[in-house]
């Protein structure tokens, strides 16, 4: 006898989401200001009093944005004197995919301490959909709000041979691809701390297979393949206990591509995601970022 | 926060102790790709009474991706023993089963040290005249440490995921 079943099922699989873009973008657009060193939230690091910089060296505006014809009103926040931005040597911080410039304030800052206060200018944008900044989050965002913070930059007079990129996880994104591409300027440097390799590393990381990023998510990041276009002296840093982005599949993926002509790698014992610089210690956290910018060829 | 898969389903007894399986996995669908599941489920074993037994199922799972359109292929198989109890034929089942990587290298030319995704199953049917409900819990890839990836899984020992499943069945034609 034939036997014919119809059947419906319904899994639920316990884990924290599926579709990879929803884990790219986790913005923070609830304040109505920012509060810098006043910020009493969650940061992800934190610093003494002996960081804190001259009110008179901080500086917070808009800058306008143009992803494709998506238009944006983004934050910044500059840290050092604007004036000086023709003859100073300038960090581009591009943060990560949480928060707001309030939450990574103390990075801002502990960049801002590198050799001494103020030694280095510090640029630091919201992306889109970040903080205060207009728009919605999205990949080509990134680099449209990345690529406004260096034609700002290059307006108030910064040469390529002084900028500095640096990119923080999410951050990794931009970083490489804009100093892979150049847009507006062509950065001197790229620094990434814990950066991640492409959304299907994510999507193989999370699957345990060697499913195709397509499947899951529409972003083309891969800063795995980018970073094989870029020649200036790199820097990477990443904590050995990572448990966002390993630093098996993702940091040492990215190292290993990069073939350009002078690179330095910071395995940071038992570091965690966002607690590198705090593991490592500060100062030698800072000494090493020193290093890097002075003595890179 | 778990996420729901969802699939639908047809299986046709084409011998006494041989059936065929087909599901759509309609969250996949959702999502923009055709994932299809194939199964041919063989009794291996059954007691006299046919209170218990051993099914064993081979399978196919492919994957064809809308957007990139990427396929992906994955063999499985999985054995199960089932017990019939009381009058309405209720039974409790329990097995192992493992989807088969194929593929050698995973993104970037990095090699691909997972061979088998392994899952343990154990289960309830509720036996209806027409419908039968189903209850399944699984512990997938719990050969695997779960932590130092992007997804937060929930299992045991720091080790793979945990599924519950609820299933429902339409018996159609004589029975």
């Amino acid at each position: 006898m034939k036997k014919v079943i119809l059947l419906l099922s319904i899994g639920f699989v316990a884990s924290s989401c599926l579709r990879m873009d929803s884990f790219l973008f986790n913005p923070d657009a609830t304040i109505t200001e920012y509060l810098l060193d006043d910020f009493d939230g969650e940061t992800e690091i934190q610093l003494d009093a002996s960081y804190n910089l001259p009110d008179s060296t901080q500086h917070i505006f808009t800058l306008n944005s143009d992803a494709d014809g998506d238009l944006a009103s983004i934050y910044s926040v500059y840290v050092g004197d604007i004036s000086r931005i023709a003859t100073d040597t300038v960090i581009l911080y591009l943060h990560g995919n949480a928060g707001h410039l309030d939450y990574y304030w103390p990075r801002i800052k502990l960049l801002a301490n590198v050799g001494k206060k103020n030694r280095f200018g510090v640029l630091a944008i919201d992306y889109r959909g970040y903080g205060l900044s207009e728009g919605t989050p999205s990949e080509e965002g990134l680099y449209a709000d990345a690529d406004a913070a260096m034609a700002w930059l290059k307006e108030n007079g910064l040469t390529n041979d002084r900028l500095i990129v640096y990119g923080f996880s999410m951050g990794s994104a931009p970083a490489t691809e804009l100093t892979a591409n150049a847009r507006s300027m062509q950065s001197s440097k790229l620094m990434l701390e814990a950066p991640f390799a492409s959304d299907e590393v994510m999507v193989q990381d999370a699957s345990g297979l060697s499913l195709p990023g397509s499947f899951f998510t529409n972003l083309e990041i891969n800063n795995a393949e980018e970073i094989a276009k870029v020649d200036e002296p790199f820097f990477w840093i990443h904590g050995t206990a990572d448990s966002f982005l390993s630093i098996k599949t993702h940091g040492e993926v990215v190292y290993k591509n990069y073939d350009g002509r002078y690179s330095v790698a910071h395995r940071v014992q038992g570091g965690e995601h966002s607690d590198v610089p705090a593991i490592m210690g500060y100062d030698a956290y800072n000494d090493a970022v020193l290093e890097f910018i002075e003595y890179a060829p | 926060m778990p996420i729901p898969l969802s699939s639908v389903g047809y299986a046709v007894g084409l011998d006494t102790g041989l059936t065929f399986a087909g599901g759509l996995n309609t969250t996949s669908l959702l999502f923009g790709n055709a994932q299809v599941d194939l199964t041919l489920g063989i009794n291996a074993f059954k007691t006299e009474n046919e209170k218990f037994g051993l099914t064993v199922s081979p399978g196919l799972n492919l994957f064809y991706g809308f957007n990139g359109g990427d396929f992906s292929l994955y063999p499985q198989l999985e054995g199960v023993v089932w017990k019939e109890y009381g009058e309405k034929n209720n039974l409790f089942f329990g097995g192992l089963g493992t989807w088969v990587e194929l593929d050698r290298e995973k993104a970037h030319g990095e090699v691909q040290v997972h061979e088998l995704m392994p899952y343990i199953t154990l289960g309830h049917q509720f036996t209806g005249k027409k419908w039968n409900v189903q209850l399944e819990a699984r512990y997938i890839g719990f050969t695997y440490p779960n932590d130092n990836i992007v997804v937060d899984y929930l299992g045991p020992f720091s080790t793979g995921t945990s599924g519950i499943y609820f299933g429902v069945s339409r018996k159609l034609g004589k029975q």
